[in-house]
């Protein structure tokens, strides 16, 4: 499977990392053989075959409905690059200039 | 002129009531805290935090399903729904996608049109789906800042059919459920407070059609008003666009509730790809029938049944069936002052509809935590009906119940408000009350006739509301006219 | 009595109990170690020396007064340990050997180390690894890579490979690792220690950094098979805080100098002595099984006929969770932010500056095998053929008690070998990576040398829970062996 170039740039965008030009060019090359490599996949026959979705036993796991004590704001707030009010602050703009 | 339909669809997210969020232990409800004061590692999105799942919140969602006739999976399954945003911290919100709790189900809704025929609008339900909140974005100048404060709040998403036909139709169904969801104790669903939210899809197409044409959605509509009015106004504008033979593009709109118009938003070159794949922090929902008969164990009789069993069994109009079974602890409170009072349902209705409701209103509180409890209600009503005391006795006896707690009998033993009958006593006071007013006589016998209201309010005065005011005006006329 | 950085777990705790040497001595001699050692290996990302003195040293007054009240004595008191730095702990930096983190200080502690702090353990800081555990030599640390103590110019192996080389180099008795792919044995293997990876579910995955969630598991690397054991118990069990650990009786494993195996049915599968393994790799491993015969086990030839299959179903599974899981690092509330006049331009740029290559490679590779119209050709797939590489496993459990295999197909490569073509790294994992899919346990040991005298080692992999069946063989194996007790010469 063959990626053009792109596709390598929405994917970037889907994942919102910023790549330069030569880091495009590699990736394209490196995903593209990774992802050749992955089509071997397509030689089983597994119509009849479930998805694992858990490899241990199923079963169920539920919490009761009881409240704990919130971690404190400042212990939040503690790594944050920036904050004011006790929130975070983050640019005004969702998108940048189109 | 082509007569066009509208088709209409809703989208509404619904905030369970539970007390913990969805995915940790905080609390739900932090309407009104400061920010950031109720959040922990898991629904802050930290590295290293893993959910676990609220067991209340699938059994409010079992309660909707019924409700609804929705068919719940026996295994259903969360996913990742992946996008990033500023308010969502881990980068996906954990939801259902291809397993969701219970899908299908209806809503069959009376409608009452001021001009027109009543009819039933069948409204399907595509599916019911769980998933978390996401935080709390304040615009300020040059800056947005995020409260996560309602991260983590537990949903449920529930999607109609393309079945509404009008804004009117549209608004009526977020009554019913509100009135719904606040009956089964499942959310407060009240929509000022984002506990109930709502998108709408509107397109339209013309009479007789069966294709369903390009729609719109309509999105921040903020209350039942708004979403009336927004539907409306985007009616409107897509009959004008048809009209002028233009295509309806399938944009999305925002509600501007201060000007009052539909704003188109950015649009987006794509459809958003969530790349949905099932959470592997969380296990699957197991649904057995065990369980979900022990959810269901108790399931009331639901609102619109209820106002259908009351009309039909009752025979009480369907203004009284509506108002009395609007909310359920008045409903319940109904019904059980007509078992224990056994006489006619609809003098238990007026009582009701105009005093309990009122009352009930005033102190803020539901029916069921009144000190007056149906038994007493009943038993005042007996006591009327028998002539024991008049009805504006029974009135004010309503006020002294709630206040003292005690049986209306006992009261009315202690406190003398027995009806007074008596022929003698009354007419004593009729001569009293004629002696003492001379001019109102004087004035009664020149022709003056309506004076005989003030008479008997004379009369029932001095006997502190005891008389029987009928018998006391018979007594009056007859003395006044010798 | 041996040089105390020389001490295992085992006689670390006896030596401590009986008050031959405190626990500040002890950690005072292992600090000194890495004083002197630590800059030719650079196994640690972040040291906390006056921690864990002021731990040791509380230790050991708690020592005193439990002794004086007659109380039971935690089982790791006073024991000094590393932790992999994607296990948080709470007020100690981790980067998860990122520059996205390079700054982040954990509020929570992972409860498998929580447990071991509740049991006594002296915290020495964090050690090195691939970015976010992704990769196989420790090369993709945005930091630096750490060297293999038996060969500086090679790599200890990856991710946890800085846990490994510490506890090889005497830094530590014991270190925390975590193995998605390969993780703890595949450095334990080039490093010559042992290693454990517990059934997926055994242990808490809360405050393990994710990765791969239906694939990572916490555990352990030490010196012997014992010490595994033995921390093995202290750390694993149930924990309501993480859905996806079983809630079944953590086992306490009794181990004895017996080594008798009779009655054990060992298999060995042919899929893992394939063409590409390095010969001494195999011979070495070979010897090992032929050991294990002579204690009396049956050797028998088993069938894993999707092994082939492991290595695109992980790399198709892992990034795609890691894609989502690695989504929250936007520079938002902690780690790098790149300041910006939008949040998508932060996002982007942010993620671009923080995450290496390695990273972003794999955040896009699972970015589209699950994006639209290629969920089902991927994705979907993968989890479809993991169901049957999981089959495979339980289907040979029916004949035998537990598998016997290489763990890397070479041992300890030079660095810098693989680091132009991905795909070749990845090769390195194909015979770790089937463990990780189908969840089953993992012990790794040391059982040779190659002519360079680096380190061979080989791994057992038993059905869910048995993890107590694969310490008493690798115990035994231990008793009549001593590669284990062999150390490079730093």
């Amino acid at each position: 499977m063959s990626l053009s170039r792109e596709e390598v740039i929405h994917i970037a965008k889907l994942a919102r990392l910023e790549l330069s030009d030569n880091e495009i060019e590699r990736y394209q090359q490196q995903l593209s053989s990774i992802l050749e490599y992955a089509d071997r996949l397509k030689e089983l026959n597994t119509s009849q075959i479930p998805p694992t979705s858990s490899v241990l036993p199923a079963r169920s796991r539920f919490r009761d409905d009881v409240p704990v004590e919130s971690l404190p704001t400042d212990k939040l707030l503690k790594n944050a690059p920036q904050s004011e009010k006790d929130q975070f602050k983050v640019p005004p703009a969702l998108e940048g200039p189109q | 002129m082509t007569e066009y339909e509208a088709i209409i669809g809703l989208e509404t997210h619904i905030q369970l009531n539970t007390t913990t969020k969805i995915f940790c232990s905080c609390k739900a409800d932090s309407w009104f805290d400061p920010p950031n004061t109720n959040i922990c590692p898991v629904c802050t999105g930290l590295p290293g935090a893993l959910p676990t799942l609220n067991k209340a919140v699938v059994e409010k969602a079992v309660l909707l399903a019924k409700a609804m006739h929705a068919n719940l999976l026996p295994l259903s399954y969360f996913a990742r729904k992946n996008y990033f945003y500023p308010d969502l911290p881990k980068g996906y919100q954990i939801s259902q996608y291809d397993k969701p709790i219970a899908v299908g189900g209806f809503l069959d809704m009376p409608m009452n049109p001021a001009n027109g025929q009543s009819y039933i609008r069948h409204i399907t339900i595509d599916n019911m789906h769980l998933e978390e909140d996401a935080g709390k974005t304040r615009n300020e100048p040059g800056r947005r800042l995020i409260d996560f404060n309602r991260c983590g709040v537990p949903l449920i998403e529930m999607v109609t059919g393309p079945d509404l036909r009008s804004a009117d139709e549209a608004a009526q169904y977020l009554i019913r459920l509100r009135q719904l969801l606040r009956w089964l104790g499942i959310s407060e669903a009240d929509m000022e407070k984002a506990h109930l939210r709502c998108d709408a899809n509107v397109s339209i197409r013309p009479k007789g059609a069966s294709h369903l044409n390009p729609k719109t959605e309509i999105k921040n509509v903020n209350s039942i008003d708004a979403v009336k009015e927004a539907i409306g106004k985007e009616i409107e504008r897509q009959t004008n666009e048809m009209e002028a033979g233009h295509k309806i593009e399938t944009w999305t709109l925002e509600w501007d509730e201060d000007a009052g118009v539909l704003r188109k938003m950015r649009s987006k070159e794509t459809e958003a790809d969530y790349r949905y794949f099932r959470e592997p922090d969380l296990l699957a929902i197991r649904m057995t029938d065990e369980w979900r008969n022990a959810i269901l164990e108790g399931f009331p009789e639901l609102p619109l049944e209820r106002r259908a069993r009351f009309i039909e069994d009752y025979g009480l109009p369907e203004y009284d069936a509506e108002i009395l079974t609007g909310e359920r602890s008045l409903s319940d409170y109904f019904e059980t002052t007509v078992k224990t009072y056994k006489g006619d349902p609809k003098r238990v209705s007026n009582w009701i509809m105009n005093d309990i409701l009122r009352m009930v209103n005033e102190a803020g509180k539901p029916a069921y935590e009144l000190k007056l409890t149906p038994a007493f209600l009943a038993e005042i009503i007996q006591l009327v009906d028998s002539g024991t005391i008049n009805t504006s006795t029974g009135k004010n006896l309503l006020g002294k119940v709630e206040t003292s707690g005690r049986a209306p009998s006992k009261i009315v033993e202690e406190e003398g408000l027995a009806k007074v009958s008596d022929d003698s006593a009354i007419r004593e006071v009729c001569a009293k009350i004629m002696a003492a007013s001379p001019n109102e006589t004087a004035s009664y016998k020149a022709g003056k006739v309506t004076l005989i209201g003030w008479f008997v309010g004379q009369v029932m005065k001095e006997m502190r509301g005891k008389a029987d005011p009928q018998i006391a005006r018979k007594i009056m006329e007859e003395m006044l006219s010798q | 009595m041996n040089r105390l950085t020389d001490l295992t777990v085992t006689e670390a705790m006896h030596a401590l109990n009986a008050g031959e040497c405190s626990s500040l001595e002890l950690t005072r001699a292992i600090l000194e170690r890495i004083d002197a050692l630590e800059p030719s290996v650079l196994a640690f990302l972040t040291r906390t020396p006056e921690l864990a003195l002021q731990q040791a040293q509380t230790a050991d007054e708690k020592r005193k007064e439990l002794k004086r009240n007659g109380s039971a004595i935690p089982r790791l008191l006073g024991l000094p340990i590393a932790v992999k730095d994607v296990l948080t702990v709470e007020g100690i930096r981790c980067t998860c050997g990122s520059k996205i983190l390079e700054n982040f200080v954990p509020v929570h502690t992972a409860t498998c180390v929580h447990k071991l702090q509740e049991a006594g353990v002296v915290i020495l800081g964090k050690t090195n690894t691939d970015e976010f555990a992704m990769g196989s030599s420790t090369e993709n640390s945005a930091y630096f890579t750490t060297r293999n103590p038996w060969d500086l110019e090679r790599v200890p192996g990856g991710s946890s490979g800085g846990s490994a080389a510490a506890v090889a180099a005497r830094f530590t008795p014991a270190a925390l690792g975590t193995d998605t792919g390969g993780s703890v044995r595949q450095p334990a293997s080039f490093c010559g220690v042992t290693g454990i990876k517990p059934t997926y579910g055994r242990v808490s995955r809360y405050g393990l950094i994710a990765y791969g969630s239906s694939l990572d598991s916490a555990g352990v690397l030490t010196r012997t098979v014992e010490d595994a054991a033995l921390i093995f118990e202290v750390m694993a069990g149930y924990d309501p805080r993480d859905a996806t650990t079983m809630d079944v009786p953590v086992p306490q494993i009794q181990l004895d100098s017996r080594t008798d195996l009779r009655g054990l049915r060992i298999g060995v599968p042919k899929e893992y002595f394939i063409k590409g393994i390095q010969p001494e790799v195999e011979q070495t491993v070979r010897a090992a099984i032929a050991r294990f015969a002579e204690m009396g086990a049956e050797i028998k030839e088993v069938c894993l006929p999707h092994t082939e299959y492991a290595l695109p179903v992980y790399y198709l599974i892992a990034p795609a969770e890691a894609s989502a899981n690695l989504a929250r690092y936007d520079g938002i509330r902690f780690g790098l932010r790149v300041p910006t006049e939008s949040n998508i331009e932060m996002f982007k740029k942010s993620r671009g500056a923080g995450f290496g290559s390695e990273v972003k490679r794999r955040i896009m590779l699972g970015t589209y095998a699950l994006s639209a119209g290629y969920y089902d050709a991927y994705y979907g797939q993968a989890q479809k053929v993991r169901t049957l590489i999981k089959q495979d496993f339980e289907k040979v459990f029916e004949s035998v008690d537990m598998i016997a295999a290489p763990i890397a197909p070479t041992t300890a490569f030079k660095r810098g070998v693989h680091t132009e073509d991905p795909l070749a790294m990845y090769l390195e994992d194909v015979f770790t990576l089937p463990a990780n899919l189908a969840g089953v346990p993992g012990l790794a040991f040391c059982c040779g040398f190659d002519s360079q005298n680096m380190p061979v080692g080989m791994q057992l992999m038993g059905p869910h829970f048995k993890e107590d069946a694969l310490f008493k063989a690798g115990h035994a194996y231990q008793q009549v062996t001593d590669w284990h007790r062999k150390s490079p010469t730093l």
